[in-house]
């Protein structure tokens, strides 16, 4: 439901626009037809979120009401208060940021690791590894969820933060981002610093590392999303409700019980809650995002 | 550069479908126990160890203090209760089955047991556990596998109809108790002045086999023979007739409309008990339309065609894990569970309506105004056919509901498609 959304604000907040000089800017009729083509998407883009928000507000009554109404009519906190205090909100959103925290922390760590290998070490049999690496991109997560809970569970894991997080702590589009940037960092920097007797550790973490920063960040926010709107995996393996997660315990309290109508004001009140966060990461960190994936794009 | 790419994508791919191939080979030889080789447990005396239970969200409490009675009874065991969402219990059985990690006891939806009875994730209930003819029939059938009953019926749930009892009187008429009624009242409350639509039904993307199955059966037809589908049957031309009857006259809306119970202009409505508490609320919150008082809502059960007025049933089910080590703790709580005293406690409790008969004369019923209706209903009901290709099947009856609400097709012709498809797609045993 929220997985792809976050991804939709900056295509709109048009971040760049400032760093590009243009003399003049008188609009031309084309120029204006670019603005409310992109005012019609940013609208419709918006919109579903505006709902959510004020629905979020909203009793289940006022939402259920036809013809819809946009601003609530008896701005209630009720779906708010019912997050906080009749369900475990706050266990749910620890878990979800422990989660979320280590698995961008691994991710970072591994995937820059593996890519370091990849792009810039010589090693026999490097080529198959890329391949391989490669090649469970292009499996769908969905095909390897039972294997790999089946693994997972003869591990004795399912039911422990161990389960939940060892399968998100490294992964193929990790390892191939990384390495896609690191093959562009000069032979002869890291040369020269073979010369100054610097050992291929001190390599890595003094003069690499902070040269990723750009897809490092990206990778973060890809991580984090990814760890955050994460449902089917944390769902199956949690199996105690002192495990789950935001999206989780969303699922559970606004799912239709039996037929019963859904609760939407609480499910709208949830959503926000869940997506706050999301923003907030994403805004602090939009300009190294929008660097990275600029940089790993052109080659 | 970009070739290169996609040779090192093609090599990449091959690779993967090697990768895949054992995994595949594997998921196949590791079959679950089947649904009908294994042999029924034992009911245990004394129940011991932990006991652990994946309810469907919204029954966890209930669960738990029905669990804490129990286990005061039997101090050796003890009760875990999971919620899980309603629309991932098929997902969460599949992992468990493909694993053998489940829990002890799962729930599951009365539409969604036969499902998890074909993954050969449950056991077949012990004889003693409880007798079928304590309960309602059709929720009786909802847990029967193939070959043997794979869960009990812990509660059910049924529809019927809600009519502008304000509006109906205007008119001088009264609740409709046949079809033929029914279409009269359906028409007179849409051609009156300020009126729009009649019956409002599921539209065909909302899954109108839903209400297709009641029609079929009140016009005395069945979905199956015990061995074969039979939709190309005058019965089930007759209920797609009537279905598309509503919408060909404009009684009922074919798109999203912003007509509903409460503004009037969708008088009669087919749905279950929980709205006469929804319409309650829109009463004293005052955020009904005008002229709407709880004074409006009418309920009765849904009126008879040919053979009767059977309605849909719903309801949870309960079954034990097939790789349950605590079965026979399990099999005992279950068989406490049916007894009426705690039917009748699961109704105070959750308000859910028992599946075992003579609970459903706990006086609370009888004396609710909602749920006498419902339990006047409940006799008249019809299951939703227990076979794990049934959504498939449902799926194809919603495709063709469209083609006939549009015009497009005859309901014969619907029929024999229907029968063509489901032919095709079998049982699913």
């Amino acid at each position: 439901m929220t997985t792809s959304t976050p991804l939709a604000p900056p295509t709109t907040a048009v971040p760049l626009a400032p760093v590009v000089h243009r003399r003049r800017r008188r609009p031309t009729p084309g120029r204006i037809a670019l603005l409310v083509v992109l005012s019609v998407g940013l609208a419709g883009t918006l919109l579903p979120f505006a709902w959510m928000l004020l629905g979020a507000f909203k009793t289940k009554a006022e939402i259920m009401r036809r013809p819809i109404t946009w601003w609530p009519e008896a701005p209630t906190l009720d779906n708010f208060r019912a997050w906080f205090f009749e369900f475990d909100m706050t266990r749910y959103f620890v878990n979800s940021v422990f989660l979320a925290v280590v698995s961008v922390a691994t991710t970072l760590l591994f995937c820059s690791m593996v890519g370091w290998a990849l792009a810039k070490l010589e090693f026999p049999g490097k080529k198959v590894l890329i391949t391989v690496v490669l090649s469970t991109m292009f499996v769908p997560g969905i095909v390897t969820l039972i294997p790999q809970f089946v693994l997972i569970a003869n591990l004795n894991m399912v039911g422990t933060y161990w389960g939940l997080i060892l399968p998100g702590m490294v992964g193929a589009f990790g390892v191939f981002l990384m390495r896609q940037f690191m093959l562009e960092i000069p032979d002869s920097l890291l040369d020269a610093a073979r010369i100054d007797g610097a050992g291929e550790f001190r390599i890595f973490a003094r003069i690499v590392m902070p040269l990723c920063r750009a897809p490092l960040a990206t990778l973060a926010i890809f991580t984090f999303m990814g760890s955050w709107n994460g449902f089917l995996w944390p769902l199956i393996v949690s199996q105690r409700d002192s495990l789950y997660t935001l999206p989780v315990a969303l699922a559970l309290y606004t799912s239709p019980t039996g037929d019963k109508g859904a609760e939407f004001g609480l499910q709208m009140a949830g959503s926000v809650l869940i997506i706050v966060p999301v923003l907030i990461v994403f805004v602090a960190m939009q300009k190294h995002f929008v660097q990275g994936i600029a940089m790993t794009g052109i080659k | 550069m970009f070739r290169r790419t996609v040779r090192r994508a093609l090599g990449a791919a091959a690779v993967t479908t090697l990768v895949l191939v054992p995994v595949a080979a594997c998921g196949r030889s590791d079959d679950a126990p089947g649904s009908g080789s294994a042999e029924a447990g034992t009911v245990a005396d004394e129940a011991t160890g932990e006991i652990e239970i994946w309810a469907a969200a919204g029954n966890g409490d209930v669960l738990k203090t029905l669990g804490e009675q129990f286990t005061a009874d039997h101090p050796e065991a003890s009760i875990t209760v999971t919620e899980i969402p309603w629309g991932e219990i098929i997902t969460m059985n599949q992992t468990a089955v493909a694993s053998g990690t489940g829990p002890d006891i799962v729930m599951t939806g009365a539409d969604q047991t036969a499902s998890v009875i074909a993954m050969g994730g449950l056991a077949p209930v012990p004889d003693d556990v409880f007798d079928p003819d304590d309960f309602y029939p059709a929720a009786v059938a909802s847990v029967t596998g193939e070959d043997a009953r794979y869960a009990v019926p812990w509660y059910v749930e049924t529809r019927f109809l809600f009519y502008r009892a304000d509006l109906v009187a205007e008119l001088g008429m009264e609740a409709p108790t046949t079809w033929e009624e029914l279409e009269e009242l359906s028409g007179a409350l849409a051609a009156r002045e300020g009126g729009e639509y009649g019956l409002g039904l599921p539209r065909p993307i909302e899954n109108p086999a839903q209400i297709i199955i009641p029609f079929l059966s009140q016009a005395g037809g069945e979905v199956t023979d015990g061995d074969a589908w039979t939709f190309d049957t005058p019965e089930f031309v007759e209920a797609l007739d009537f279905y598309q009857g509503f919408f060909e006259r404009g009684e009922a809306p074919l798109s999203e409309s912003e007509a509903t119970f409460e503004n009037g202009r969708q008088p009669l409505l087919i749905t279950g008990p929980w709205m006469v508490d929804t319409y309650q609320e829109l009463v004293d919150t005052g955020a009904a339309p005008e002229g709407f008082t709880e004074d409006s809502v009418g309920i009765v059960p849904l009126p008879s065609g040919a053979a009767n007025n059977d309605s849909y049933i719903g309801g949870g089910n309960l079954g034990v894990f097939a790789s349950s080590d605590n079965q026979e703790s399990s099999w005992l709580f279950l068989q406490w569970l049916l007894e009426d005293e705690q039917q009748k406690t699961l109704f105070d409790e959750a308000g859910s309506f028992p599946s075992r008969l003579e609970s459903a004369e706990y006086e609370p019923i009888v004396d609710s105004p909602v749920m006498s209706v419902l339990k006047e209903q409940m006799p008249n009901t019809v299951e939703t056919p227990s076979y794990p290709s049934w959504s498939q099947i449902g799926e194809q009856i919603g495709i063709y509901a469209e083609r006939v609400a549009n015009g497009q097709m005859t309901s014969q012709e619907a029929a024999t498609a229907i029968q063509a498809e489901a032919d095709q797609i079998g049982f699913g045993w």
